[in-house]
């Protein structure tokens, strides 16, 4: 991310370049982040380092939460849905002195938590399923890396090796699809085609890729480091003790590849691919006539172009139903120009789509033979076009080598037009002494470089790696980490309320062989994650700590906007749990040089599945969603914002989607607990709140559902505070 | 909740103040999200006296070329059909260079400043003196979409705040019953880049523009009212609804005594109420004068839609909406004949004669009637676009222009402006801004310093950095622009 501008006329700075931070004694090398994980709290428990905190401000953890909450806030955090009543009711009355554990257990084991905590991955990754910028276009083979990412957090791929199948998996794993896959969180973020692509200005294109490679590198490293490498783009980092170029010897890992689809498991479907490239220039030897089409691809007319140039410019696709014209041309003719004008129609560019032209002549004669071989030939290219289509899927958006290995040098307050210096090897942050910062020398190819990087990050020495994540954890079950900022352990960030408790969750999780479910257990399983949330507004603690840094309290939170939708349509009985695939479009896609991306209300079951499963569009956010909160997927969201707005309260009162909803949960209320208000007030209560209705609350429900019906009741539940907000 | 001061806490204090405020919300911000907008209590104390109490930002997408309307350049015509770039080193967007192309339309001198405007702008040639013109204005690039959120967000890439949510963030709402926020797209479609350009980027959600559709007069915001085809949804049900449902939040909220969230959603409810109210009455234009009509051109089919988007931002302005911001063209969609914004590629005549007209026509009219109203003196007029056009021309015939990061016009007016002036210029061809040289940084903190904010105090830890509007390069506020 930018933090500053190129400005190309400025070469004071040139001094500095190059002179790296930690070749003189630096105060900011002390700084708890980059220290070693102290292993000093064998014995303990998340429960004695919370309570000595308390009790050194004379504070304790508050009661347990009763059963009720319990389950719906364990529910909300690892399945992002509520608990159906049957759920509640079995938890409550289970006489099990280990129930608590028991629940917890069962809902790691439940696909939901994948699609859960996938969501939480993904802001980190801003993944979505189209490019961005100015022609936003489509990126259909995203989802398969969003997939992964569900998958590996249901079966609690080891943390390490999850971010080295992240970073290299293609180069560590190259036979193991998934590993492949997993690669498309380098290229998760937003790409810019005109910038890199369309564009034939090179100075554009150097500008676009530079700020393409800040943001792999700045999402890696945030990611799994919470390092802010991105602030040393233009100069040392201001804060940190990262100096520029170390920022760019960073970029150098990534500067041999770039995002683009890619083909997994490579061997398969490369073979067939090749086989085809070389079936068509057979077909196209023997065939009568030239395919121009090829030949505008570069090729002789055979089949030895790239395939498929005749592409319209207006959508970037093979067009079908352009005009079809044939004509005769005499037998003198030596040349054939194809003139196209401008029909005015307000495209950019002025290029037009050519279609598959093909000249043929009449005198092309074929023996029966050839055409009997012809025939199988084309019959093997079918059945090759058959296999090869039905395993579409079998692409990730990911990352490909670039044909040759850039030099990357420092580039003077970031400006492309301005490098300094030698070319830099590959290389990592030195401040984190421990660790040998080499990821290679220049002859180290792209593979090489980023399994370097993989492997520097979980290394068992490295401190930040495992901190950074069991503090997103505990940011993620209590609404604030122990550091602060999850994405930012530097000196800029928030300095953590228990260090020790931070060091000892890293050296368990290490333990457990970075088993992340084991880490859940650990959390959920404490008394200080079991305590309730309430607290009266004159409270004593909140007097000595109203931020509750010191978990006096667990913290009560409105839930995400893809909880809020999901819950809706669970509670409705439309959740359609259809897991996986590609995602599904709440929108009508109109193709143009910047395609229109439309939103319509979702009513049919192949738009009621999980919010996850969205098909993301990174210009025209889903409005209802982003209303609620939903982030921006241009930005690495590492914390989420709640705010409470009137337009929040008008789309769920008002948004179509509600009301449809609203009727659905009528139906369903109805069909369940039949035409008596009596059943049906409580029966609504306990399908939206996780509880039955107190007497005061059955009076005022009954009350309100004889006088409006039972439609404007199940709507007034959808938009109560209870709805969304979890104790 | 007292959350003013953390919003506007000056810079050293900032970092502490603002992490101990989100610490205090629980990692929530209910509270301030809800100050912020639609409420008299949103409004916060500027750093200094402002001079401008509001603004209205039109956004000319697509790179309105400076030289076919105020960067008069008599060079150029000097030159006219010789080559731009002899050496032929150039390579611009899309193209090389043609041949010099002076303006298509003829230059004239205007009003007691003596400003020179094409004959493209009759009307705004009129208006000169109340305008102060940016001749030096330069992108970081030459790229539509980055371009927009540039101008808007002071960076090339998505996920920035934009200005009207940074001000939004900075000086609350100055009114109870409207957003503070407001967008009007161009009825066309939405600008390069799309929604994300008056996005909130990583601030809350709450800073975020609200658009008002115009298209649908019944439904001025999205979900203001329920659809039809509800049998038991109309007006009386609803009221009860929500006096069930505040009896519902309050029975809930009696135990959570300490979560001053609940009694903020609480609120909100009643405020969307009252939303339902005022924002019907803004788009509501039957009371305005036959004159006002005129004035805006509303019954024109081509400049119409955009003079009711200007009218539309006079009378959100009026009643105290803090930002406003007007788009004057689309992205490049699918569109017959005429480009649907100002990206003339290939035939700058075409192209800019329509969207001058529109422009032309909208923003005189929006000029003439706030001054009439008084109201120009405290509100702020921004007219901009993301980079200007070549001097040499592009296509066979030479009729059109590229894209022109180096250099572009744009203009700004009222709200303690200073009027009739000039600042920096291009070089003698208009191919590069050389004297003054100005971004969208120096652009945005001067607008920032006229609302009395300092742009240097108005920050947001993001992604390890105190983030800022106007980036930390030292460009700040442009003190000759100052009336």
């Amino acid at each position: 991310m930018p933090c500053c501008r190129p400005a190309r006329r400025i070469t004071c700075l040139v001094a500095f370049v190059g002179l790296s931070v930690t070749a003189v004694a630096d105060e900011r090398l002390k700084h708890w982040a980059w220290q070693p994980i102290s292993a000093n709290g064998e014995g303990r428990s998340i429960d004695d380092f919370v309570g000595t905190k308390l009790r050194a401000r004379r504070l304790a953890l508050s009661p347990e939460g009763d059963r009720h909450s319990l389950i719906r806030r364990l529910t909300f955090d690892l399945h992002g849905l509520p608990p159906t009543p049957e759920a509640v009711e079995e938890f409550v009355n289970d006489q099990d002195p280990r129930a608590y554990e028991k629940l917890v257990d069962r809902l790691l084991d439940s696909p939901h938590y994948g699609e859960r905590f996938a969501r939480h991955w993904l802001d980190i990754a801003h993944y979505a399923d189209t490019h961005g910028f100015e022609r936003d276009r489509r990126r259909p083979n995203a989802w398969p890396y969003r997939d992964y990412v569900i998958e590996a957090f249901n079966t609690d791929k080891p943390y390490h090796r999850f971010l080295q199948e992240q970073i290299a998996g293609d180069v560590l794993w190259p036979d193991e699809a998934e590993a492949v896959v997993a690669t498309g969180f380098l290229a998760a973020g937003p790409w810019d085609y005109v910038g890199q692509v369309e564009t034939k200005s090179p100075i554009l294109r150097r500008s676009a890729r530079s700020l393409d490679l800040d943001d792999m590198a700045t999402q890696v490293l945030t990611a799994t480091m919470a390092m802010t490498v991105n602030c040393a783009r233009c100069h040392d980092h201001k804060l940190d003790p990262i100096s520029q170029q170390e920022y760019y010897q960073l970029r150098a890992v990534f500067a041999g590849v770039k995002r683009s689809d890619r083909v997994f498991p490579e061997n398969d479907l490369t073979a067939d691919l090749a086989r085809r490239d070389k079936l068509r220039k057979e077909i196209g030897l023997l065939e009568p006539g030239r395919d121009l089409a090829d030949m505008v691809g570069g090729g002789d007319g055979t089949g030895t172009g790239k395939p498929d140039q005749g592409i319209d410019p207006r959508t970037g696709l093979v067009e079908s139903s352009l005009q079809r014209i044939d004509v005769q041309l005499p037998e003198e003719a030596r040349f054939l120009t194809l003139m196209s004008t401008d029909g005015g129609n307000g495209i950019s560019m002025d290029q037009v789509g050519f279609g598959n032209p093909v000249v043929t002549s009449d005198a092309a004669k074929l023996s029966p033979a050839e055409i009997e071989h012809l025939d199988k030939l084309r019959e093997e290219r079918r059945a090759l076009d058959d296999k090869i289509g039905t395993s579409a899927s079998a692409n990730v958006f990911a990352v490909v080598p670039q044909e040759n290995m850039p030099e990357v040098r420092v580039l003077l307050r970031g400006d492309t037009e301005s490098p300094t210096g030698d070319p830099l090897e590959p290389g990592a942050m030195a401040a984190l002494h421990m660790l040998d910062p080499d990821l290679g020398g220049h002859a180290a190819t792209q593979s090489e470089r980023r399994a370097a990087l993989a492997r520097w990050i979980t290394d068992p020495d490295n401190p930040l790696t495992a901190r950074v994540i069991v503090n997103r954890l505990w940011h993620w079950h209590f609404g604030q980490g122990l550091v602060a900022t999850p994405s930012d352990f530097g000196l800029g960030g928030g300095r953590p309320s228990h260090p020790e408790l931070l060091d000892w969750l890293a050296t368990e999780l290490v333990r457990h062989g970075w088993s992340l479910k084991a880490m859940h257990r650990l959390i959920l399983n404490s008394a200080t994650y079991r305590q309730g949330s309430r607290y009266a507004e004159d409270a004593p603690s909140q007097a000595i700590d109203a931020g509750n840094r010191l978990l006096w309290r667990q913290n009560s939170r409105r839930i995400e906007a893809e909880e809020i939708r999901d819950a809706v349509l669970f509670v409705s009985g439309k959740l359609n749990s259809k897991a996986g695939g590609p995602g599904f479009e709440n929108f009508t896609y109109k193709e143009a040089y910047a395609p229109e991306y439309t939103y319509i209300t979702a009513d049919k079951p192949a738009l009621w599945r999980r919010s996850i499963y969205r098909y993301i569009v990174r210009t025209t956010p889903d409005r209802f969603l982003t209303t609620l909160d939903c982030p921006d997927p241009a930005n690495l969201t590492p914390t989420r914002l709640t705010t409470t707005t009137p337009l929040q309260s008008l789309a769920l009162f008002n948004n179509d989607f509600m009301l449809r909803q609203a009727r659905y949960f009528a139906e369903r209320i109805e069909q369940e607990a039949g035409p008596r208000p009596a059943a049906q007030v409580p029966r609504a209560f306990e399908l939206a709140f996780g509880r039955r209705p107190s007497e005061r609350e059955s009076e005022l429900g009954m009350e309100f559902l004889q006088d409006q019906g039972l439609f404007a009741f199940c709507r007034a539940l959808f938009n109560a505070n209870e709805f969304v907000y979890v104790d | 909740m007292s959350t003013e001061r953390v919003r506007c806490a000056g810079r050293n204090s900032h970092l502490l103040s603002r992490r101990d405020f989100l610490h205090t919300a629980g990692g929530g911000l209910g509270g301030l999200a809800l100050a912020a907008l639609l409420t008299e209590r949103g409004q916060a104390e500027p750093h200094h006296a402002p001079k401008a109490k509001r603004v209205i930002q039109i956004f000319c997408p697509g790179g309105m070329s400076h030289i076919d309307t105020f960067d008069y350049k008599p060079e150029l015509e000097k030159r006219a059909g010789q080559p731009f770039d002899p050496g032929g080193k150039l390579q611009f967007f899309a193209s090389k260079p043609g041949n010099c192309q002076p303006s298509h339309w003829k230059f004239r001198q205007h009003g007691q400043c003596g400003r020179w405007v094409s004959d493209l702008f009759p009307k705004l040639a009129t208006c000169v003196d109340e305008m102060a013109f940016l001749y030096s204005m330069r992108s970081q690039t030459a790229l539509h979409g980055p371009g927009c959120f540039q101008m808007n967000t002071g960076q090339s890439m998505p996920g920035f705040p934009s200005m009207g949510a940074w001000v939004t963030y900075g000086l609350g709402s100055e009114c109870a019953n409207l957003p503070a926020f407001v967008v009007l797209p161009d009825p066309r479609g939405l600008p390069p880049g799309g929604m994300i350009n008056w996005g909130a980027g990583f601030l809350p959600a709450v800073y975020q523009a609200t658009t008002l559709e115009t298209a649908t007069p019944g439904q001025p915001i999205a979900d203001l009212f329920p659809p039809g085809g509800f049998e038991a949804v109309t007006p009386q049900a609803d009221r009860a609804g929500l006096d069930f449902l505040k009896d519902l939040n309050r029975i809930h909220q009696e135990p959570r005594g300490g979560n001053t969230e609940l009694e903020a959603r609480i609120e909100a409810y009643e405020m969307a109420a009252r939303l339902q109210l005022s924002a019907p009455e803004v788009t509501d234009l039957r009371g305005e004068t036959e004159a006002t009509r005129k004035l805006y051109d509303l019954e024109h089919p081509e400049i119409g839609p955009f003079g009711r988007q200007c009218l539309l931002a006079r009378r959100l302005a009026e009643r105290g909406v803090r930002f406003v911001q007007i788009y004057c063209g689309a992205e490049n969609t699918t569109a017959e004949k005429i480009r649907p914004n100002w990206d003339s590629h290939e035939d700058v005549v075409r192209d800019h004669g329509y969207w001058g007209a529109v422009l032309d026509s909208g923003a005189s009219a929006l000029l003439k009637d706030l001054k009439s109203r008084g109201l120009l003196d405290d509100t702020l007029v921004i007219c901009t676009s993301e980079f200007g056009r070549q001097p040499g021309a592009q296509g066979a015939g030479g009729k059109g222009r590229d894209h022109n990061a180096g250099a572009f016009t744009a203009w700004m007016a009222g709200g303690g402006v200073r009027p009739g002036f000039g600042y920096g210029a291009t070089d003698e061809l208009g191919f590069k801004s050389v004297e003054n040289v100005l971004h969208s940084h120096e652009l945005h903190a001067t607008s920032l310093h006229l609302l009395g904010i300092d742009h240097e105090q108005l920050t947001w830890y993001h992604n390890g950095l105190e983030q800022r509007l106007t980036g930390f390069e030292g460009k700040g506020v442009v003190q000759e622009l100052l009336g």
